[in-house]
């Protein structure tokens, strides 16, 4: 892939799981699916490092729930601050695309 | 037949039968992650993550194939799982905090008798076989004097694992540690 578009890419991987959690809890493993699914795949050596750091700066919380095989899960939900990050990076993200739509005409 | 061992994985009660490839594979595979780690404040917490979730696919291979994890898919789980980035810049863990830095100790890892000698090569960036020469003839010219000296570090020195783990001890923050 172009490296420019790369670029891009990478910084949509925070607002991406920030959003991928949004409206309900999910673990690691779906959050994974869900990124996959929307076209974004990432991988778990990725994906756990940034969702500590995210709940370091108290974006994410977590609570553990039973699973039917192996070990207890981590289910992930929005904390306060997470939902007021996602909106304004969705502000922004908006405001970006209203620039590169309009600034030519 | 290739010898089998069984691994703990953290979260999982019942240990993995794996080939001996494998498992070197897999503890390659983890080293590196605490190598990439090493500056990440949640790096401990992230291990364990990774380790819960490894172990998840290897109960699925084991319980697809019966056997002992062999190498082949020993590295298909770990493409699975993917290398660790952390998303915590690299040589400025967290500003204000200064690194630990080279300190004294004895290291468990290759040791012969109590591990100065390799703490000493870690601690001087040293070859090993050069301590070692060093300390024998000191041993002869001393009369076995520096025997003594070696008896005392051994009480007064604080125990490193391994040669890795002195190096993440160094490079990690004071506090942190």
């Amino acid at each position: 892939m172009d490296s420019k578009l790369a670029a891009l890419r990478r910084g949509m991987l925070e607002p991406l799981v920030l959003a991928s959690i949004e409206f309900r809890r999910r673990y690691t493993a779906e959050i994974a699916a869900a990124l996959r699914e929307v076209g974004f795949p990432v991988q778990e050596g990725t994906l756990y490092p940034l969702l500590n750091k995210l709940r370091r700066d108290g974006l994410v919380a977590h609570e553990w729930q039973e699973s039917p095989a192996g070990p207890p899960r981590k289910y992930l939900t929005l904390t306060t601050s997470g939902r007021a990050q996602l909106a304004e990076f969705r502000d922004y993200w908006g405001a970006l695309t209203g620039m590169i739509e309009t600034i030519g005409r | 037949m290739e010898s089998t061992k069984h691994m703990r994985l953290t979260g999982h009660a019942d240990a993995f039968a794996v080939t001996h490839a494998a498992h070197e594979r897999l503890l390659r595979y983890l080293a590196e992650a605490r190598t990439a780690l090493t500056a990440d404040p949640d790096g401990d917490e992230t291990i364990r993550d990774l380790e819960a979730t490894l172990g998840d696919r290897l109960r699925a291979v084991l319980e697809s194939s019966g056997g002992p994890v062999d190498d082949t898919q020993m590295a298909r789980v770990l493409v699975e799982t993917g290398p660790v980035q952390s998303h915590h810049p690299v040589g400025d863990p967290s500003p204000g905090r200064p690194l630990r830095g080279p300190f004294w100790c004895r290291i468990e890892e290759g040791k012969w008798f109590g591990g100065i000698c390799v703490g000493i090569a870690a601690r001087g960036e040293f070859r090993l076989d050069w301590v070692r020469t060093v300390v024998v003839l000191l041993m002869l010219v001393t009369a076995g004097f520096i025997g003594l000296v070696y008896l005392a570090l051994l009480l007064l020195l604080p125990r490193v694992e391994t040669v890795e783990e002195y190096r993440r001890l160094r490079d990690t923050p004071r506090s942190a540690t």
